[in-house]
């Protein structure tokens, strides 16, 4: 079977698969042990490489490299051969993306527990990782775009295939931006606030994309009926591409940012749940008449759940990015209740169901245990509802404190059952995400196979 | 009947999606001239030169690809690509069965 035939890469993918919970597993590790800090019970103290602080941004940058990059690139090396009818550039191109990939994720994690943190919000990496990770993203760029040009001759470009290519040219551009001005050019309150652009454009112009770009090609494919509209979907990319930018600045309020230039990013971010809300119902539209696989399907389930999440985290940025309700929630624990619903409640779960689907067609191996995966289902979506309401109500609670000041010390004692309920929560979601995993392993062994493997 | 509430959902649909897409570029619109307005002003010297100089980059670059696809006809029949996604996973999985 020639690559034009199967253009599609199972090892890799799989590796990418593999890599990606491996560093799940070290980042949810880093957030145990790190929310132990808050309960004052962190069992690492007093050892300087595993301060508590050096490991949040482990959680954090594991988090968003290791897990959600390496999860994200082994659905698009599914996706893109499949929906553009050609492999990437160069299997060998692709390996060594693979490998530099996680060589610069532990290095990442050394650098920090060592000490070399780079003052950036999810910037972290030390400074002497960023010219390989500005690298590597321009490899990724010249391993996926040339499939996507091919196709391009062939027929108009799905949707899906647009989102990449808009992540792959944007997250160049952005960590250029975010890692390199604000260290060397434009130090101080000026570079806070490009900062803040690069965190939003990080999550917003490579993550987003990215993973919308894989929904709109796993949805209709697992239940083979077309997205509703398509032109709604380009819609919605063309909206993105051209007025999601510069968003960052609501990371910023009341900060030294020009008050007018802080009252139009507050319109702006609420624009953008509108059209949020668009992409959602191309979605719903399409599931109409299919509701069962709900019930039914592991995958979509995870998706559209994912999906309900998202909405509701939009809507609640649309609340938090207004002036008044950031004199109460900025710097408490609302934000954070806000990146764990994003991150891990849209994003992971949307991984987790694209690796649902995918495990036993690359093992050719049937499901060891339908029922674990009900567990890691259910375990993580009550864990990250218990825990975004849980934050949710503490940011509020710490907001009016401090609103009212009272003694900072006050703020913390009411915190602390806030806390522990998140422990609690990040227990429940471990549990889920350690059935998924062991459920994997037990599927990978198993005697049953589905159907011939293809490599 | 019935296929007249379906056509009413639609329509609204489509009001909302277009109404709320012409709101989302106003508003950039707006934003947009905000923070280049501080770059003559002076006001946290950087930070806005860096912004606009990234988005007209970035956003040129999006605007020829756009120009692209419009002149090849990508947008005269918007729908098409998502039925050939479908054809294409349909072969994918035969090459998978073996067949
Ligand atoms: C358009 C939709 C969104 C809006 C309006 C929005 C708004 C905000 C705002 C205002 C903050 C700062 C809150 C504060 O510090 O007081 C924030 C933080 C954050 N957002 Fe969003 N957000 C949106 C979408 C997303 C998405 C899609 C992601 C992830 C993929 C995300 C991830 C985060 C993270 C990780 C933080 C915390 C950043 C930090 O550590 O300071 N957001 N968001
Ligand atoms: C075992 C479950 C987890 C626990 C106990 C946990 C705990 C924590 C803690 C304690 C923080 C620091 C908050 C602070 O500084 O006040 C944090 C931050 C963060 N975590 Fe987690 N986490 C867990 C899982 C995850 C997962 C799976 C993701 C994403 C996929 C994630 C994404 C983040 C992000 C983006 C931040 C930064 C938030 C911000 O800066 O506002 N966490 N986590």
């Amino acid at each position: 079977m020639n690559e034009r035939q199967n253009p599609v890469n199972y090892n890799l993918v799989t590796a990418h698969i593999i890599a990606a919970l491996i560093f799940l597993i070290m980042s949810i590790t880093a957030g145990l042990l790190y929310s132990l800090q808050f309960l004052n019970h962190y069992p690492l103290q007093g050892i300087e490489f595993f301060s508590p602080g050096r490991v949040r941004m482990v959680h954090t940058n594991a988090v968003a490299y290791g897990w959600l990059l390496n999860g994200l690139l082994s659905g698009m090396y599914w996706a893109v051969p499949r929906t553009s009818g050609y492999p990437v550039l160069s299997r060998q191109l692709s390996w060594l993306i693979f490998w530099f990939l996680q060589i610069l994720v532990l290095a990442t994690a050394v650098g920090i527990l060592g000490g070399y943190a780079q003052a950036i919000e999810f910037g972290e990496t030390p400074i002497f990782v960023d010219p390989f990770i500005t690298l590597g993203l321009f490899l990724l760029a010249t391993n996926f775009i040339p499939p996507i040009l091919k196709s391009s001759k062939d027929a108009p470009l799905y949707v899906s295939l647009w989102y990449f290519i808009g992540a792959l040219v944007w997250i160049i551009m952005v960590y250029i931006m975010g890692n390199y001005i604000p260290q060397f050019f434009v130090p101080g309150a000026a570079g806070a606030a490009i900062t803040g652009n690069y965190i939003h454009d990080f999550v917003g112009l490579l993550i987003t994309p990215l993973g919308w770009g894989l929904m709109y090609f796993f949805v209709p494919t697992i239940i083979k009926k077309p997205i509703w509209s398509h032109t709604l979907s380009l819609m919605g990319f063309w909206g993105l591409a051209f007025f999601y930018p510069m968003q960052g600045i609501h990371h910023f309020m009341w900060s030294p940012v020009p008050m007018h230039v802080q009252y139009s990013a507050v319109v702006a971010s609420i624009a953008i749940e509108v059209v949020v809300t668009s992409v959602l119902a191309n979605f719903i539209m399409t599931l109409k008449g299919s509701g069962d696989y709900l019930r039914t399907n592991y995958p979509i389930r995870w998706f559209y759940t994912g999906m309900v999440f998202y909405w509701v985290t939009c809507f609640q940025c649309a609340i938090q990015s207004t002036l008044t309700a950031q004199k109460l929630i900025h710097f408490t624990d609302w934000v954070v209740a806000h990146a764990h619903l994003v991150m891990f409640g849209v994003f992971s779960f949307w991984l987790m169901g694209i690796i649902t689907e995918l495990w036993p067609r690359l093992t050719g191996k049937e499901w060891y245990s339908h029922s674990l995966n009900g567990w890691a289902y259910w375990l993580c979506t009550l864990g990250i509802i218990l825990m975004f309401i849980d934050l949710t109500i503490g940011g509020v609670v710490q907001g009016f404190i401090w609103w009212g000041l009272n003694p900072f010390m006050d703020s913390i004692r009411f915190s602390v059952p806030f806390w522990f309920v998140r422990t609690l929560s990040g227990l429940m979601i471990s549990g889920g995400i350690i059935s998924l995993i062991y459920n994997l392993s037990m599927t990978a062994k198993n005697k049953n196979l589905i159907k011939p493997l293809i490599h | 009947m019935k296929k007249d509430k379906k056509e009413w959902a639609v329509f609204i649909l489509w009001t909302w999606v277009i109404s709320g897409v012409t709101f989302a570029s106003l508003t950039f619109v707006y934003k947009f001239f905000e923070i280049a307005r501080t770059v003559p002003m002076g006001e946290v010297t950087g930070f806005a030169v860096i912004q606009v100089i990234t988005y007209l980059l970035i956003a040129i670059g999006f605007f020829f690809l756009f120009l692209w696809s419009f002149l090849k006809g990508d947008f005269k029949d918007m729908e098409k690509a998502k039925y050939r996604i479908l054809e294409m996973e349909e072969k994918m999985r035969e090459i998978e069965r073996g067949t």
